[in-house]
């Protein structure tokens, strides 16, 4: 399955509507913040098998057409009702940060018609930063992407590549993981980095999605998360 | 597994707790020949009820049948002639205790009320028949009415959708000389207990119309002018925040409100905001309950205001009126870090108003406004549907006397959005209207409405501002106060602003007072609609998101680090458009209510197609009261949209039950 994972920049935009000027306070509708915390579990690993045996009524749903699979229903309520995404005995992979931390976290404000989340831009980081701590990076194939986190990991200053993304990586908008691209699609979807790469301007959808085209928000393939 | 037998698992639902036979001993002559000199109905599995029900029956059940919805029949035999009888019922209420705790059944025999009686349990029922109610050789037709009727779906009670009543267990019907030896023969079960009916309540004098009075009792609002606050009227389970805003905050909650002088009938008018989180509380389901009976369950989907009926025979002499609200859906706040774990949000409550309501509208205060009683109003107009576009007029212009335009004329649209007053145009009816190219959500109606639309002659009040959209852009109309937007049709480059505000506020004042005195006058059917969509500012995309523009700015597509532009996905806020829910009968009921406080009018309030109801279709739910099916509420200017024609069949179908309605119940009653 092709992975993704929302860069900083992107997110950072986001939030920056919901936080009136030369302010870090941010204030933000409810479902707005769950779809925030969204973003950020679409590239937990969901061991399909395992979910479905573990929650049987969940194969129904799917049967029902109610959801497209275990992994689309873990985004959709799964998480929020404190269902896990694979064993927990699983070494390889960390378990998201359980929603009823983050609620806790969390500062809700009854208004008319609705809930609106009030935090402060640092509190949402102290979030995030749980939040990615469940994002699987590969830790190889980042140690070798990245060669001066590799020296850093040796050097002593990073435990892993786990550790230096979430300090560190995601804010610089450095990838987790590879992120495949599909090449007709983005080409097709992005009709100017198809103009640019006729002017010579850029080789491949690749390259353009590597250089830039993460960092602007671009999507690297059609197909959806879950 | 049968529904009964799952619900009784809940203790707190009492659907058939006692056993609530007739007490025949087996191997009575009343069990093994029926009853002699009468007749006895067994509504057990076993039994004949089946050949006797009519309409409003749940399914078969082992010991007895439910009633469904608000009305049940039965057909019962030719009696002896000219006897006095005895119509015996052995019955059980539908109850959700503590907070439902009886059911209010009323008997009919052939189109006459016996009377009624409020069930609280396991219960004998007697009616008496008089010799003069049944005619020599004739069935006689019964007719149960049970509007308490509730659903256990809705209150949270499990899945069971019925609108379940009354537990049906055994009927019999006998000459009143029989009583004794019955009694004897059928002796009462434990736990059952006897009851007559209570007489019918006087029905009001036919010339009194008194004027609406109106109590109103603010909470957290200020958009009714008059009103004390009914902050005092509060008991368990709400809360008020810093914002001032009054809050349910528990699954049940109550307010006392002061009985309501005068005869009535009065009605119960709920202004409210529930709590709703996109994806995950998307409607919050209500019961509302006074003194125990069960008068409307809803679906909440925004802010609204409904109106409920109040039922006859609370003003028994107590001094106040409870009343219950139940939101199962309400949402605990439990585990968030400011929230109090013992709060679960329902709804912010605006006002409560209980008036009198007017003798024109008894009817259609009558009716259970939360649609649930799936019954179809007595009288429906498809007169125009099947006729062909291109013959519309002629027989529009045959049929009902007037043109297509002066048809149009007879209506004023209330707004919502202008597709009401386009498919004037479109008929070629160019009226003056206040609303006819406003746009105004129910609340903000009824806001402007309840003040008369004072703020539309106050300067002050209105504000002149360009539409973002649109090139050139338009000049539109606000006043804050009641929430409602005007179109102009004037845009930037044919006037200058102040010329245009100058026209727009005196046309507006002009408008105004022509909407007073067209109240007041009474001829005009009032039009109204649910259809403007609502936006909904999407929340941060996923994968998948919308496509973005096909051009962008950054101009690299190199990989080159310069500053950093991202797409426009991101860049701006995006919306994208929802249908609103329909107008519901409850709060069509509020905008009635409020254009009778001026004179006798008419509603009728568009729907889309439901019921298997076609496009053009209109109902007469009570007189002044009517329901418009529509495919779509989408008009274009252009000529030609696909379904132009059919605002002109409703617009036909209802103005032919008016007059209908007018021919039947008197012109006062008409409105």
């Amino acid at each position: 399955m092709i992975r993704y994972l929302v860069p900083f920049s992107v997110m950072e935009t986001w939030l920056r509507r919901y936080a009136p000027a030369d302010s870090d306070e941010l204030d933000m509708p409810y479902p707005h913040y769950l779809a925030l915390i969204r973003r950020f579990l679409e590239c937990v690993p969901v061991d399909e098998a395992w979910y479905l045996q573990s929650y049987p009524g969940v194969a129904g749903a799917i049967a029902g057409g109610v959801f497209r699979s275990a992994a689309h229903h873990f985004l959709a309520l799964g998480y929020f009702e404190k269902r896990l995404p694979f064993a927990a005995d699983r070494t390889d992979l960390r378990q998201p940060i359980p929603f009823a931390d983050i609620r806790a976290a969390t500062a809700i404000h009854p208004v008319r018609g609705g809930l609106r989340v009030r935090m402060s831009m640092a509190g949402w980081m102290d979030i995030l930063r749980h939040l990615l701590g469940s994002v699987p990076v590969d830790e190889g194939w980042y140690r070798q992407t990245y060669p001066g986190v590799d020296k850093a990991i040796d050097s002593g200053a990073f435990v892993s590549a786990a550790a230096h993304f979430v300090q560190h990586g995601y804010g610089e908008c450095r990838w987790p993981f590879a992120m495949a691209v599909e090449e007709a699609w983005y080409l097709d979807r992005y009709p100017d980095v198809a103009r640019a790469m006729t002017e010579g301007a850029a080789h491949s959808a690749e390259e353009h999605f590597w250089q830039i085209g993460y960092r602007e928000g671009r999507f690297p393939a059609s197909r959806p998360a879950a | 597994m049968s529904a009964s037998l799952r619900i009784i698992a809940d203790k707190d639902v009492v659907l058939s707790s006692i056993p609530v036979g007739d007490g025949a001993p087996p191997d009575s002559p009343a069990h093994q020949e029926g009853l002699p000199g009468g007749l006895r109905v067994d509504f057990a599995a076993s039994g004949d009820s089946q050949a006797f029900r009519g309409e409003g029956w749940s399914g078969q059940e082992r010991d007895a049948v439910w009633t469904l919805g608000a009305c049940s029949t039965m057909r019962l035999p030719p009696p002896p002639d000219g006897q006095t009888l005895i119509l015996e019922l052995d019955i059980n209420p539908a109850l959700c205790l503590p907070v439902v705790r009886a059911q209010i059944l009323t008997v009919r025999v052939n189109g006459q009320t016996l009377g009624w009686q409020r069930v609280t349990g396991p219960t004998r029922l007697r009616c008496r028949i008089g010799p003069g109610l049944c005619k020599p050789g004739e069935p006689i037709d019964v007719a149960f009415e049970h509007p308490g009727f509730l659903r256990l779906d809705l209150l949270g009670k499990g899945g069971d959708d019925r609108a379940l009543a009354i537990r049906f267990f055994g009927l019999r019907l006998y000459p009143v000389a029989l009583g004794i030896a019955i009694d004897r023969l059928m002796p009462l079960r434990p736990g059952l207990e006897r009851r007559d009916l209570y007489p019918p309540p006087a029905p009001p004098a036919a010339h009194a119309t008194p004027p609406a009075d109106r109590v109103i009792y603010q909470f957290g609002s200020s958009e009714l002018e008059t009103g004390a606050s009914g902050r005092d009227c509060l008991l368990d389970g709400w809360h008020i925040d810093a914002d001032g805003l009054v809050w349910s905050v528990a699954t049940t909650c109550h307010l006392d409100l002061p009985m309501p002088a005068g005869p009535g009938p009065h009605i119960l008018r709920l202004g409210l905001s529930p709590l709703l989180v996109r994806d995950v509380l998307p409607a919050q389901r209500m019961a509302v309950i006074v003194d125990g009976l069960l008068l409307g369950q809803f679906r909440l989907h925004g802010e609204t205001a409904l109106s409920i009926a109040l039922p006859a025979g609370l003003d028994d002499g107590r001094p106040s009126l409870v009343l219950a609200l139940m939101f199962p859906d309400a949402m605990p706040l439990r585990g968030f870090a400011n929230g109090d774990p013992d709060h679960a949000l329902g709804i912010a409550l605006d006002w409560i108003a209980v008036e009198t309501v007017p003798a024109q509208l008894r009817i259609a205060a009558s009716l259970r406004g939360d649609g649930l009683d799936r019954r179809r109003p007595a009288i429906a107009s498809e007169r125009f549907v099947d006729v062909p576009d291109d013959a519309l007029a002629a027989e529009i212009e045959r049929e009902l006397g007037v043109k297509p335009a002066e048809l149009m004329r007879g209506f004023e649209s209330l707004g919502d959005n202008c597709a009401f007053g386009l498919a004037q145009r479109k008929a070629g009816a160019e009226i003056l209207g206040l609303l006819r190219f406003a746009n105004t959500p129910l609340r903000a109606l009824l806001r402007g409405l309840a003040d008369n639309f004072k703020a539309a002659t106050a300067k002050s009040e209105i504000e002149l501002y360009l539409h973002p959209d649109g090139d050139p852009r338009e000049y539109m109309l606000r006043i804050a106060r009641y929430g409602i937007r005007w179109h102009t049709l004037v845009h930037e480059p044919d006037a200058p602003a102040e010329t245009v505000a100058q026209e727009q506020i005196m046309k507006l004042g002009f408008l105004r007072r022509k909407f007073e005195e067209g109240l007041r006058g009474g001829r005009k059917i009032y039009a109204m609609a649910r259809s403007e969509p609502k936006k909904i500012e999407v929340a941060m995309p996923g994968w998948g998101a919308p496509p973005t523009a096909t051009t962008i700015t950054t101009g690299t597509g190199t990989g080159s680090r310069g500053p950093l532009q991202l797409m426009p996905v991101w860049d701006a806020p995006m919306t994208y458009e929802e249908a609103p829910p329909p107008l519901s009968q409850a709060e069509a009921m509020s905008v009635l209510l409020d254009l009778n406080r001026a004179g006798p009018n008419s509603l009728l309030y568009l729907v889309p197609c439901m019921a298997g109801r076609r496009a053009g279709t209109v109902e007469l739910l009570a007189p002044g009261l009517m329901r418009g099916h529509m495919a779509s509420f989408v008009i274009r200017p252009e000529e030609g949209s696909p379904n132009d024609l059919d605002w002109l069949r409703v617009a036909a179908n209802a103005w032919l039950l008016h007059r209908e309605a007018r021919a039947r119940f008197g012109a006062a009653a008409a409105a």
